[in-house]
């Protein structure tokens, strides 16, 4: 055999090395994301009694609903969903607006104190739940408003309206400025050109902010957790925790109550993904 | 609530005067960098591998993204179960394996619980990761590597003198970010181990709750809340800064 025969065969298998190398890592990271998630779904069918098994089952032997069923008519889970649900709604219902507005106005006017805003905005994207858990407990507490709806969509607004913002940005950005002159020429104010000639184009963007602000509130537990006394006002996240401290065997019951609260955002999700993953590149790039 | 009283600076007094208080800001820093730096090197390295054309590249990114919406509470819960002394699924197959002789208390013992909640924070935290860096990695012109081929440069100089640098803005904002939400991050320390046992895994979020809720003492948690804050003002200036540098 010749030497630059031996010297191709190498590199050949170097290359070759790297694929099989990059291909396990892709797999081992997608089997350790997929399990719990799967080992969840599989929990929360199984018969109960088949939970206490050891040592464990991997597939359930008969696939049954009961765990779901005891969730909804035994443990009241429909009044969390529901709370979740006015909650979510709410927030997003506030915030989409808001956030367009001002995004809007970042993309397209200059006024002083813009900077300064938009760097406010990454404070808002850093906060963390905890640092401000107590101060905001305190007011609404103050303002005699705890155990309402009032203070999680309040602090959830609050808390989306940074990344909403950010995102939107990208967006109306993307809208090509020449479209809104020919609006303007037609006479159309900034009102009728941001709502009827800018929104229309920015369809997809808002959208994706809506699921955003909804998965968000979601599956938020702190603030529900602290904000809440009663048993009425648990949201799914709070709900969720109580019922993992009360009834701390009934796992089949836990894991159908988990995928029960996971399934609507892997749903949403699906859609918004693209979006995310375009926003974040955009802010990357501008990193 | 009763009306506030000016008390000056002694609730930080009682905070530095708790032994207890040391025990938990080490556990912090077992915490946040025990995840951090397993969620950026994962992240960084399964971003690498999914920028690469591979066949499934794309059914397995959307995969590994997913627990980043897994909310804190669910992950919890069903790491709780992994980690299950009896009826787990982590003491069956390490049993099978061999690697270990008996069911283990994960959660249960002081020695292994901070492990535990910190193998559900990577698996919950580095997803995001793997976005942020994906996102990085394909915003790297093709140009760059292009000319490196012809000038002969193998992977690992192309790895090292191109996406390194090209990626190194990215890399700081990622860290500084994995740092204050990690420090920060409550919700599945709470759910898995409700900072037990024997206060094994309680971090400043868990002491600022409990100090608040469970003792009783508002004032006091919002001192330690103030003290989370400073940590949280440095991470903000170093982000805003190295945003000014970039621009």
């Amino acid at each position: 055999m010749s030497r630059p025969d031996t010297k191709y065969k190498m590199r050949f298998g170097r290359a070759q090395g790297i694929r099989v190398a990059s291909y396990v890592i892709m797999l081992g990271a997608t089997v350790f994301v997929l399990f719990p998630l799967v080992y969840m779904l599989l929990v929360s069918l199984k018969d109960p009694s088949e939970i206490f098994n050891i040592p464990v089952t991997y597939l359930p032997k008969n696939l049954t609903l009961e765990n779901y069923i005891r969730v909804f008519r035994e443990y009241d889970f429909n009044r969390n969903v529901l709370n979740s649900l006015v909650v979510g709604i709410s927030t997003t219902a506030i915030t989409v607006p808001i956030s367009a507005i001002a995004a809007y106005a970042f993309s397209r006017f200059r006024f002083p104190g813009r900077d300064l805003l938009a760097t406010s905005l990454l404070v808002g994207l850093m906060i963390p739940a905890s640092m401000v858990v107590i101060p905001l407990y305190l007011i609404w507490a103050r303002l005699g408003m705890l155990d309402s709806y009032s203070p999680m969509i309040l602090t959830y607004i609050a808390f989306n309206v940074s990344f909403s913002v950010w995102l939107l940005i990208g967006f109306f950005d993307a809208v090509p400025k020449e479209l809104e002159e020919a609006a303007w020429i037609d006479g159309a104010g900034w009102t009728r050109t941001f709502v009827h000639v800018v929104l229309p184009l920015t369809a997809p963007g808002l959208a994706a902010v809506a699921i955003f602000c909804f998965i968000i509130s979601w599956q938020e537990f702190l603030f529900a957790l602290t904000f809440t006394s009663s048993a009425e006002m648990r949201t799914i996240t709070v709900g969720l925790a109580s019922f993992a401290q009360q009834r701390l065997t009934d796992w089949g019951a836990m894991m159908a109550a988990s995928a029960s609260v996971l399934v609507p955002i892997l749903v949403m999700f699906r859609y918004f993904e693209r979006y995310l993953i375009a926003g974040l590149m955009a802010g990357a790039v501008k990193q | 609530m009763s009306a506030l009283r000016y008390v000056g600076l002694w609730n930080y007094v009682n905070i530095f005067r708790a032994a207890l208080f040391y025990k938990i800001l080490q556990n912090s820093v077992v915490w946040t960098v025990g995840s951090l730096v397993p969620q950026l090197l994962i992240g960084l390295l399964v971003a690498v591998v999914l920028n690469q054309r591979l066949m499934f590249a794309r059914v397995a990114r959307s995969i590994i993204i997913l627990p980043w919406v897994v909310p804190g509470v669910v992950a919890a819960s069903v790491w709780r179960l992994i980690f299950h002394a009896d009826f787990g699924v982590l003491n069956d197959l390490l049993f099978r394996i061999g690697l270990i002789n008996s069911y283990q208390a994960w959660l249960g013992r002081s020695e292994t619980a901070m492990m535990a909640v910190v193998i559900a924070n990577v698996w919950k935290g580095m997803p995001f990761y793997v976005i942020l860096f994906y996102a990085g990695l394909q915003a790297i012109p093709a140009q760059l590597y292009e000319v490196a081929m012809i000038d002969g440069a193998n992977m690992w100089q192309k790895f090292v003198y191109i996406t390194m640098p090209q990626l190194k803005s990215v890399i700081v904002v990622s860290t500084i970010l994995a740092f204050v939400w990690n420090w920060g991050y409550f919700d599945l320390i709470w759910v898995m181990t409700q900072g037990g046992p024997i206060y094994a895994t309680e971090t400043v979020p868990v002491l600022i709750y409990s100090t608040a809720f469970r003792y009783q003492k508002v004032s006091e948690a919002a001192a330690v809340s103030f003290l989370l804050f400073l940590i949280f003002f440095v991470a903000l200036s170093l982000r805003v800064t190295v945003q000014r540098r970039n621009r």
